[in-house]
């Protein structure tokens, strides 16, 4: 199975379940929607980058992310039909679900759940999630997030990442490696301290400004922009011992007034995506 | 559907509840939970039944009660009414007071029953309601039950506000034959389980609780925990065998994979020899920790280019599962064998400067910081006990190196390898053995594996010794049930390692000086309070220590408020006590000091005078106190480490049990002086010289215990050790 025909069959499988096939969050690492909705999500790690040399890191990795919201009671199950799609039958293989607790300091957001492995490798994480941007959640989602790169190293037996097939006659490296080359020497060796501790500043002006003016989304997306100036700061190695903590504490304060944000103007408008499905817990 | 009749006079209860896989621990936690829950919550529900049982696996916990009353015992309640003289007239007849009484509580009045109570006698009204059917009952006993269920960490998944381990999917509660109506966390109970998620994915009905675990082995679920223990352990055992050795069946991974299967079956898998020239640790915590893999070793405890992994399943594709698992694994060792093949370039005393950008906390700075406090408390120490000057010497290089593998590749990647991959480093590297030994050790005691080496134990204690101190000192507290910061357990630790080591210190003379040489601005108040505070924490532990023994509280108590700046010391004395308040003469001396100490006042002081004892009982008594030899410690206080002839607590704590029989001869002068002399005579000077003689006998035992905290009589009550 080509890389990109695993992307295909999950799309098909949860469109078929009903799920809004999105677009990726267009923005330096995922976010959360409501409703059941599934996407395919670059998500990038520095301080992960290897210049595109380790087998198995990677700065960006994609990840197959499914949100159903409220969580089905039948929600395993359906994550377990969605990898027979991608011809892996549990009977032939070992499929265990060990505990694995989901959270994301910078953002406030946290869950239960588990690590999916398939045959020893991890391959897919599952979170109940519990608390967004410093607050309980009223109504539970399921995030399912599923380990493109590793799924298609165990179905395609390939060592290295690089080695995938993407597509008939094209690789996964003839794709990605320069892009990862490049970002990681960025993130390692070339970025700007400096810079990007204005830029830290900048962005969180510009989030606390949007803030002020009750605009949600642009307030959230500078908010995501701190938080990866942040994570590449700590990448190059130039987060002092003090900063550290400070600086964390500033990016989930901006998550939170976010969240409070968002939950305010959707309350406003009487829950536009709630009207008709279910009343709000 | 109709229900037949149940088979059974008194039918087996059966209740499952059914979730999405639980962790281990919350599995192993809840089938003991519920198995101790179960006994009193039917009995508060008058409900008699037979043994009590319950086991769990990832996906279920089940309790199972044989023998159920099938209706509960009738309940039986006494009201008090009027006083008798109230309620009966002189000839007996009841008075409109008892009538009353008793249309008030529905009962004859012939049938009030007279009682005497404290406050006199008193008319009494007996409810009797009968009990009702059990199953009725048990509809509520059984939800409680489940609710009653505590997790480290719970979660909510639905629109209830249930919160359990993980979502709780069905119920089944069966009496017998009949199902159990009751609901818990938005799930109603039924008759229908499931088996294996893979080997028998349709739904199981089960028709009694008679047949329940039949029913879920015929689903491919071994129901009973020790039963998956043996079978994981003897298929583990026979897959290695086949290979050529035998599995290192770690307890916690074994305890881990039982509640990670139903159905369980070993294979064993290859990986490529050339991995084995990484160190067995590193191996071994790729394996065990990552992978969930028990290592295999050969006859010569060598490791074998093998593992054995637990599947939960049956064998169908068990050749794609292995490769699956080799695959996997081979990418696993390669990295770590990348970070290993870095990890070597530079030594280990090369990181150090690294170690200024690792925040060990935002108040208690960073691990530079701490690797510059452990150096110097390890020439401190070495001063103190003292020790040799090679020993001095290979205790601070340990200092110095110990936290530098935490800025290596292989302990950010595997942080479970801290200290054990820095004695591998440091060994490779050329470092003196004990140094690389010392390194392995620091973080011991983990569970009952304490540090074997001399050099490893004193960083072990300077590791804990200085987060307390630091801890305290930056103003942190333990209290209640937190202990975020581990304080509790390092002062376990260092209670643990002295013990062990019978090694003799005063940590309140030590802490004062480690705390003016690390923190030498720190302002006095502060620095009192930190010390005070690290020496309470020990003083706990090592009260929680001895009576955990099998030592009586009050034992342990008279000894630690003599002083516990000494912990071996304080553990000697109070084997010591303990093992002679069993002796007779323990009363007589128990009887002299105690008579004694409570005729002296606490503050009092003043010198005998012996020209001034009048009574021959006077002279005799200061003449049995110049005779016996005081109650000091065996050893030279605040002292030296003992010689290795004198490592076990037995030999100080015999020289003390023998003093403390020596100490019976002033029991016969105290009992005559006390017979014969009048202490609180009228003349000042004599009562005063007659308290300065009662004085040294209450002196004598000052230093070893304060027996006015010996409840008599206790000595035999608690469980020996």
């Amino acid at each position: 199975m080509h890389f990109q025909d695993i992307i295909l069959s999950l799309e098909r499988y949860w469109a078929a379940y009903g799920c809004v096939i999105a677009q990726p969050y267009d923005g330096e690492v995922g976010a959360g929607t409501p409703w059941k909705v599934a996407y395919t999500q670059p998500s990038r790690r520095p301080a992960d980058g290897r210049y595109g040399k380790n087998p198995n890191r990677l700065y960006t990795h994609l990840q197959y992310q499914v949100i159903l919201k409220p969580a089905p009671a039948d929600v395993q199950d359906l994550y377990l039909r969605s990898l027979g799609g991608l011809g892996i039958k549990m009977l032939d293989h070992d499929l265990r679900f060990l505990e694995d607790d989901w959270e994301a300091p910078t953002l406030g957001a946290w869950g239960l759940g588990w690590q999916v492995f398939l045959d020893g490798q991890e391959i897919s994480q599952f979170t109940y999630m519990q608390q967004v941007g410093g607050m309980d959640v009223p109504l539970i989602s399921a995030e399912l997030t599923y380990g493109l790169e590793r799924i298609a190293q165990s179905i395609q037996r390939k060592d290295s990442v690089f080695d995938l097939v993407w597509a008939p006659g094209v690789t996964y490296g003839e794709i990605r490696q320069q892009e990862e080359f490049e970002h990681s020497t960025y993130a390692l060796e070339t970025a700007d301290v400096a810079v990007l501790g204005q830029l830290f500043e900048a962005y969180e002006r510009e989030a606390q400004r949007l803030l002020d003016a009750r605009l949600a989304f642009p307030a959230y997306e500078y908010t995501l922009k701190c938080s990866h100036a942040f994570n590449l700061l700590d990448a190059r190695g130039a987060v002092g011992v003090a900063e550290r903590a400070s600086l964390m504490g500033r990016c989930r304060a901006l998550a939170r007034r976010s969240a409070e944000l968002y939950l305010a103007r959707r309350e406003e408008m009487g829950w536009p995506l709630l009207r008709g499905r279910v009343h709000a817990a | 559907m109709p229900l037949k009749p149940t088979r059974h006079k008194r039918p087996r209860l059966v209740f499952e509840i059914g979730a999405e896989e639980l962790p281990a621990a919350a599995a192993w936690a809840a089938a003991r939970q519920i198995r101790e829950l179960a006994p009193e919550a039917l009995r508060a529900a008058r409900i008699t039944c037979g043994a009590v049982a319950a086991w769990s696996t990832p996906r279920r916990i089940v309790l199972a009660v044989e023998e159920v009353a099938l209706r509960q015992e009738d309940a039986v309640r006494e009201v008090r009414g009027p006083a008798a003289r109230v309620a009966y007239a002189a000839d007996g007849r009841p008075t409109p007071a008892a009538e009353g009484f008793a249309r008030a509580q529905g009962v004859p009045v012939a049938g009030l029953e007279r009682r005497s109570t404290p406050q006199g006698e008193y008319v009494f009204a007996i409810l009797r309601s009968p009990g009702g059917p059990t199953i009725k009952a048990l509809g509520e006993v059984l939800p409680a039950l489940a609710a009653g269920l505590a997790f480290p960490k719970t979660m909510r998944w639905g629109p209830e506000a249930v919160r359990f381990a993980r979502p709780v999917r069905w119920l089944v509660a069966l009496l017998g034959r009949e199902v159990v109506a009751c609901r818990f966390a938005d799930v109603e109970a039924g008759r229908r389980t499931f088996g294996h998620r893979a080997l028998s994915p349709r739904p199981i009905t089960v028709p009694d609780a008679h047949g329940f675990e039949a029913a879920l082995r015929r689903g491919f679920v071994l129901l009973d925990p020790a039963v998956r223990r043996r079978r994981i352990t003897e298929s583990a055992t026979r897959v290695a065998r086949r290979a050529g050795g035998h599995p290192i069946l770690d307890p916690d991974l074994l305890e881990e994979t039982i509640q990670l299967v139903e159905w369980p079956e070993a294979l064993a898998g290859r990986f490529a020899p050339e991995f084995l020239s990484l160190p067995r640790e590193v191996l071994i915590t790729v394996m065990q920790h990552h992978q969930k893999y028990f290592a295999v070793e050969d006859a010569s405890a060598q490791l074998l280019p093998v593992f054995v992994a637990v599947r939960n399943g049956g064998s169908r594709g068990l050749e794609t599962v292995r490769e699956g698992n080799e695959w996997v694994l081979r990418a696993r060792l390669a990295d770590a064998q990348f970070f290993f093949e870095e990890d070597r370039k530079r030594p280990l005393e090369a990181r150090i400067p690294e170690l200024a950008g690792l925040v060990v906390h935002e108040r208690l700075g960073t691990m530079a910081q701490k690797t510059d406090r452990l150096t110097r408390l390890a020439h401190l120490l070495g001063k103190a006990l003292p020790l040799d000057v090679e020993k001095t010497g290979h205790l601070e290089r340990a200092a110095r190196l110990s936290k530098a593998d935490l800025v290596t590749q292989m302990v950010r990647e595997l942080p479970e390898l801290q200290g054990v991959i820095g004695g591998v480093y440091a060994r490779l590297d050329g470092e003196p053995a004990p140094v690389a030994g010392a390194l392995r050790e620091q973080y011991l005691p983990r569970g009952a594996l304490l540090p074997r080496s001399d050099v490893g134990a004193y960083l072990a204690i300077l590791d804990k010794l200085d987060l307390l101190l630091s801890a305290l000192a930056a103003g942190f507290a333990v209290s209640g049930s937190q202990d975020p910061y581990g304080l509790r357990r390092a002062a376990s630790g260092i209670v643990a390692i002295v013990l062990d080591r019978h090694l003799r210190i005063n940590l309140r003379t030590f802490a004062g000086a480690a705390l003016a040489e690390t923190h030498p601005a720190l302002d006095p108040a502060r620095r009192s309070a930190a010390i005070d505070g690290t020496l309470d924490l020990l003083r706990q532990r090592l009260r929680t220590t001895l009576i955990e023994a099998g030592l009586s509280y009050d034992t342990v108590d008279a000894v630690l408020e003599a002083g516990a700046d000494d912990l071996a010391d304080a553990a000697d004395r109070a084997h010591a006590l303990w093992a002679f308040r069993r002796r007779p003469e323990f009363s007589r001396l128990y009887t002299a000091f105690d008579r004694a100490a409570r005729i002296v006042p606490a503050n009092f002081h003043g010198e005998v005078r012996p020209e001034g004892l009048e009574h021959e009982a006077e002279r005799a008594l200061l003449a049995a106190l110049d005779r016996v030899e005081p109650l000091g410690p065996a050893g030279s206080r605040g002292g030296t480490a003992r010689s290795s002839t004198d490592r076990g607590p037995g030999d100080a704590a015999g020289r003390y049990e023998q003093a403390l029989q020596r100490l019976t001869a002033i029991a016969d002068p105290v009992d005559r002086f006390f017979a014969d002399v009048m202490v609180m005579a009228e003349d000042e000077t004599v009562r005063t010289n007659r308290l300065a003689l009662l004085s040294r006998v209450v002196q004598l035992m000052r230093p070893f215990a304060d027996l006015t905290r010996v409840v008599a009589g206790e000595g035999k009550a608690s469980p020996a050790s």
